[in-house]
């Protein structure tokens, strides 16, 4: 089952006279190509073709450092936030615009609509699916807008009527 | 020649075995990149589309549904008020309350609904996830009770402040 080697894409290289004695040199085995059930069978037979198993090379497992602001801290912080919106949206309702509940609301808001992004990216957007770049990119352009986000209701609450009264005039206008 | 993997995946392999075409050079890119590429070919099990509806799973995706989009408009409107004044539009309490007062009044209570809606069934379903959280209402019964009672309570809720 010999192949010809001039259709590979390394046509080029193999112009170089060293790569060229390389190849020759080499042993028979590599112009042919072994197709094995599975990577035992392969070593079993002591004959394989040039390897891209080295890609599935298989890695000891090493247990990931266990790190409690990643696992149970993290979770304790999601339902703190959101315990402590069931009282700020009922002091924010009965009492109506207040610099402290203004504040709370501007800040405990956007971290909660991060958090659910965040697991949303997590569950839809993980390194299988789009690779670990594109994970990364997902969780820093997330924490870019939640950043923007946080700016934009401090500045709001700040100079202009605040998210409370905001609300409140939006809904009767 | 040597052994080394570049040796044998640049140098040395014939044709009918694939060559890696990515540049990563971390071993953890490397045996993940194949893999994605692999299922992109792939068709996907049908899943959604086939599970009997139930109201727990159903509910749990609104609750994910309804939090996406608050926070979507949420974001929208603190993100558009941080950058407005660099992009020169005008942007604030005063324009928006403005703009809302020139809708009739049966636009108003109708977009006034689509908006209460999600936020009613999220924050009651949030309540709900709460309670879970202190192993109460964790039996089929009380997971279905609980759940009647948010959907009727959310489109109580939800009607209510349209008409506010």
């Amino acid at each position: 089952m010999a192949l010809r080697l001039a259709a590979s894409p390394l046509a080029i290289s193999r112009s170089s006279p060293r790569i060229v004695a390389a190849l020759r040199a080499s042993s028979s085995i590599h112009s042919r190509v072994y197709f094995h059930a599975s990577r035992n069978a392969a070593a079993a037979t002591g004959k394989s073709s040039a390897d891209v198993t080295d890609v599935y090379k298989a890695v000891p497992y090493k247990q990931p450092h266990i790190n409690q602001l990643h696992g149970s801290y993290h979770w304790d912080f999601e339902r703190l936030l959101s315990i402590s919106m069931v009282p700020l949206f009922a002091a924010s309702a009965m009492q109506g615009a207040h610099p402290i509940t203004d504040s709370l609301l501007g800040v405990v808001v956007p971290i909660h609509c991060h958090v659910g992004f965040d697991a949303m990216i997590t569950d839809y957007l993980h390194p299988g699916k789009v690779g670990n770049l594109g994970n990364k990119a997902c969780t820093w352009t997330l924490r870019g807008v939640t950043l923007l986000a946080l700016y934009g209701c401090y500045q709001f609450n700040a100079t202009d009527i605040g998210l409370t009264e905001l609300v409140k005039k939006a809904w009767t206008a | 020649m040597a052994k080394t993997t570049f040796a044998k995946t640049r140098l040395m392999a014939p044709v009918g075995i694939r060559i890696l075409s990515t540049s990563q050079s971390s071993q953890k890119e490397v045996t993940v990149a194949p893999l994605i590429e692999q299922r992109k070919n792939r068709p996907l099990s049908p899943h959604l589309t086939i599970y009997q509806p139930q109201l727990t799973w159903y509910m749990s995706m609104f609750h994910r549904v309804t939090g996406g989009a608050v926070a979507v408009g949420f974001y929208a409107g603190a993100v558009g008020y941080a950058v407005a004044p660099m992009v020169g539009m005008g942007f604030d309490a005063a324009a928006i309350t403005s703009v809302i007062a020139t809708v009739p009044v049966g636009a108003k209570i109708a977009a006034k609904f689509i908006v209460a809606y999600p936020f009613t069934y999220h924050c009651l379903n949030g309540i709900r996830h709460l309670a879970w959280d202190t192993t109460r209402f964790m039996t089929i019964k009380g997971v279905y009770q609980t759940g009647y009672a948010v959907l009727g309570l959310s489109t109580v809720s939800a009607v209510a402040l349209a008409l506010i």
